[in-house]
């Protein structure tokens, strides 16, 4: 390299350095928020690289999976439980893992999928049901062998819904459909039409065989659990992330723009909406009292049932999370905040906050 | 408002809306099979129409650049001082400088690329939107004429590529980055056919360029490594725009990638 070449070559080697900086920035740290489930006094945290249990008295930690980080490895799909005891987490690694909630150690592995987890898996008496971002759900024995997967057209990012009068589960995709499939041989059953646009959230489905969904056509729907057919549907006024919630009479939902909507069942007549002046991305948690909802500008709001705001409070960071009952104890999980869970009581007094230890 | 809203709402916005405005049209027409490839390709285009004027003064900065090496001053100088690096140095700096031209200036179309270039990986990786953060977040960016509903997720498909991922292509279990091999020659191609003629030993304006027609390549071949599909196919649709652009204004010359002929080598 002649020498009136340098400045030149180390203008250029700036410039690398600083695109790659830029560039790894735009790709992105934080990708998504965290999957919080509490299963009997053990809350279980999935949230950058490591899946944590906390002890939800106290707020302190039992475990953490793995024992050191790794940087491929990024949980965010909330653990699921299933019924002898296994907890069911997928990573951004494309592998899905069985944990011992005893003690976070690996049970077993499932490494057949090609993209990432980004929704939860669902466990029933059929087997363990992960979606994952490979436009595949794959169903997996309590062993982790592949007993089937179904192929949709576009990515999987929502948890399916179970039947148990079918054995069918309700797989809502990307591709603007939900399916209906048969849970012991992956056979379609049947599909809607698409829906005009993505659904990334899970349907409910009500015991008079009706289900609920929202998409991102800014339209909560609410279809025939018998053949996918349209019932009613509710326009919002952005699009529907969360999927919908139900009661003994209503439906709640909410979208981006902050609207939390309370629906008759039968009719998706409006009861009453709501604006909580953030986005919501995950469904509400009902109780007897009150209904919890968290928004993204971090706030939790407690919601009574006649649309009145009980009580605010707010955290440091975002709440895109779903709020989850632990006893008599609200868990929040935050993104991007000071802790990672802040557990209040009914009245919204703080009762324990945890921030993982380094 | 920080830097980082202004960078948003002047690039970024702009560049994910025109993206995803050119796929819904396109998508509408042929269905989403790899059309975000094609939106990609088309964007390009119409980046490389944008900064026309950018080129046309390059090339007029050429011209003139090439006017005055064959002027009697210039010549004069060279003879003068040929001995005496330094002070030639700074005579040719009095020379651009009285005459107005600038030694860099086949520099700043290039050196202009870096923030289309940031900002367009930052478009892809925004409108693609592969986790729910990113898709949250394009949310928010989408301008109200643009039918999102309809069209995400974007099909991230293009021919054998993933335009989220770098690039490779799978042969017989070696995996070719081919696009960055395209890449980087095409990136020379377009470097060596563009560079005008500068023989004076001693003349930073011509060490720079050289330097340059080494170095971009390189430095174009591994950002198409590093980083997304879609990245690389930009690079490869604005190097052979360029180089037509260049064409069709009868500016290339062919005879600079054939180094033993270089010396006869008339600019036209």
């Amino acid at each position: 390299m002649k020498k009136e070449q340098t400045p030149f070559v180390l203008l250029l080697t700036i410039l690398a350095l600083l695109l790659a900086s830029c560039m790894g920035g735009a790709a992105g740290t934080t990708t998504s928020w965290p999957g919080l489930s509490v299963h009997d006094d053990t809350a279980y945290l999935a949230y950058n690289q490591f899946v944590y249990a906390i002890d939800t008295k106290s707020g302190t930690e039992l475990w953490r999976f793995p024992n050191e980080s790794d940087r491929n490895a990024t949980f965010y799909a909330t653990p699921t439980m299933t019924a002898d005891g296994q907890l069911i987490v997928g990573g951004y690694n494309k592998v899905l893992y069985s944990l011992n909630p005893e003690n976070g150690s690996e049970n077993w592995t499932f490494d057949q999928a090609t993209d990432r987890y980004v929704g939860s898996a669902l466990a029933t008496g059929e087997g363990i049901f992960a979606p994952n971002a490979d436009y595949s759900l794959y169903a997996i024995d309590t062993t982790g062998k592949l007993m089937w997967s179904f192929p949709a057209e576009e990515a999987l990012w929502a948890k399916p819904t179970a039947d148990p009068d079918c054995t069918c589960i309700y797989l809502p995709s990307m591709d603007h459909r939900i399916y209906a499939i048969n849970a012991e041989d992956g056979n379609l059953v049947w599909k809607t039409d698409p829906l005009g646009g993505a659904i990334v959230g899970s349907p409910s489905l009500s015991p008079d065989d009706i289900l609920y969904t929202g998409t991102f056509n800014n339209e909560i729907i609410a279809l025939s659990a018998e053949n996918g057919s349209n019932v009613w549907e509710h326009s919002a006024e952005n699009w529907v992330w969360a999927g919908p919630i139900l009661d003994e009479e209503q439906v709640y939902a909410s979208d981006l723009n902050g609207n939390l909507y309370a629906l008759e069942k039968i009719t998706g007549k409006i009861i009453w909406q709501i604006n909580l002046e953030s986005a919501i991305t995950e469904p509400a948690l009902i109780t007897p009292d009150a209904l919890y909802v968290s928004t993204e500008n971090g706030i939790l709001n407690a919601v009574n049932p006649d649309s009145t705001i009980r009580w605010t409070r707010e955290v440091s960071g975002k709440l895109n999370a779903a709020p989850v009952l632990a006893g008599e104890a609200i868990l929040v999980a935050v993104t991007d905040g000071d802790d990672l869970i802040v557990a209040f009581d009914a009245n919204g007094n703080q009762q324990w906050t945890f921030s993982p230890e380094e | 408002m920080d830097i980082s809203s202004i960078w948003n709402t002047i690039i970024i916005e702009p560049m994910v809306n025109t993206l995803l405005g050119i796929y819904s049209v396109l998508t509408s027409i042929f269905g989403p099979e790899n059309m975000f490839g094609l939106a990609i390709i088309i964007f390009t285009i119409l980046i490389r129409l944008i900064t026309y004027p950018l080129t046309y003064q390059q090339m007029k900065s050429g011209q003139a650049m090439q006017d005055l090496q064959k002027s009697k001053e210039w010549q004069t100088i060279q003879k003068k001082y040929k001995d005496n690096k330094e002070k030639l140095a700074q005579e040719q700096m009095k020379i651009y400088k009285e005459k107005g031209v600038s030694p860099f200036s086949s520099c700043l179309p290039t050196i202009i690329q870096f923030p289309i270039i940031i900002g367009l990986y930052q478009s892809i990786i925004r409108a693609l939107a592969v986790t729910p953060t990113q898709l949250l977040g394009l949310s928010f960016n989408i301008y109200p004429f643009i039918p999102a509903a309809a069209i995400i997720p974007l099909n991230q498909h293009f021919l054998w590529m993933n335009l989220s991922e770098p690039e490779r292509l799978n042969v017989m279990g070696v995996a070719i980055p081919v696009l960055s091999i395209i890449v980087v020659i095409t990136t020379f191609l377009q470097s060596k056919l563009m560079a005008p003629v500068t023989a004076q030993p001693g003349d930073q304006g011509a060490s720079m360029s050289k330097a340059m027609n080494l170095y971009m390549p390189l430095l174009m071949g591994w950002l198409a490594y590093s980083f997304s599909a879609g990245l690389a196919l930009y690079f490869i649709t604005s190097n052979l725009i360029g180089i037509l652009q260049y064409g069709a204004m009868g500016r290339l010359d062919w005879r600079n990638i054939i180094p033993s002929r270089k010396t006869d080598s008339k600019v036209k």
